[in-house]
């Protein structure tokens, strides 16, 4: 989105204008929701996040500063409940122990849902990587932020976040490779 | 593969996903009231802020007046 009318929606909201938090949601919503899902795996758990995200919005909305950044701010947040709700989850999985037994993992919904062979193979191979190289590859390579803007997002200094990018996007390659076969990944 | 060319596998291929349509409704209306209530909250600190300035100056102004009458 175009600076100028970010700016401009960022101002509206700050004046309380609900049809401005509407065009914002309209624009992110699937963006948010899809991004927390890659990161969850799971799309009750992304629902719940997502609200969240939204809610968090709205209640900052009015005090945000006038230069906000909406897709970097949104992701930071979106970001931060993730690692909150992974932390609860290790606490309440370690407290369980051995009590419970341990699930095989079956695909993701967003496998399960993807349209062609190439999709899929290519969210197995998202999913298999670690949840650092999955979240810088998710906001640069699919959502389209700068690694400047992903370094904000993930708290990272700017060189930091385009190494991390770097071996991301060698690590997929190479997943992708190992399964069809052809150097360089091609599907 | 290229950076670029890797990009545009994956967005290509990777299909954003989107919450139910009832779901959407909710979130709206849940946000709508927190951002009403949000909006309002910040002027009535506003308002109390001026007023609290207002006292401030007003008492000011008494304590000059009061110097410049009784002060000598």
């Amino acid at each position: 989105m175009d600076v100028a009318i970010e700016r401009e929606l960022v101002s509206r909201l700050r004046g309380g204008d609900a049809s401005a938090f509407d065009e914002i949601y309209a624009w992110m919503r699937p963006r948010v929701f899809s991004f927390l899902a890659r990161m969850t795996g799971r799309r009750d758990v992304a629902d719940d996040l997502a609200q969240e995200v939204w809610l968090r919005l709205a209640r900052t909305g009015p005090r945000l500063a006038p230069d906000t950044r909406m897709a970097a701010w949104l992701f930071t947040v979106a970001r931060n409940l993730y690692i909150s709700h992974w932390r609860a989850h290790r606490v309440s999985a370690a407290l369980a122990g051995d009590l419970l037994p341990v699930p095989p993992t079956p695909p993701s919904p967003f496998e399960a849902a993807s349209q062609t062979q190439t999709s899929a193979r290519l969210e197995r191979a998202i999913n298999a990587l670690p949840e650092a190289y999955r979240e810088i590859l998710l906001l640069c390579a699919v959502e389209g932020l700068t690694p400047k803007e992903a370094a904000v997002v993930l708290d990272l200094s700017g060189e930091a976040a385009r190494q991390r990018l770097a071996r991301a996007r060698t690590m997929i390659d190479r997943a992708l490779a190992d399964v069809t076969g052809y150097p360089g990944g091609a599907p | 593969m290229r950076d670029d060319d890797l990009d545009q596998l994956l967005r290509s291929n990777l299909a954003a996903h989107d919450v139910p349509a009832t779901r959407v409704v909710e979130v709206r209306e849940a946000a709508h009231r927190e951002l009403r209530a949000s909006a309002r909250g910040l002027r009535r600190g506003w308002r109390a802020f001026e007023a609290t300035a207002s006292l401030a100056v007003a008492a000011a102004q008494l304590v000059w007046v009061i110097t410049v009458l009784f002060g000598r």
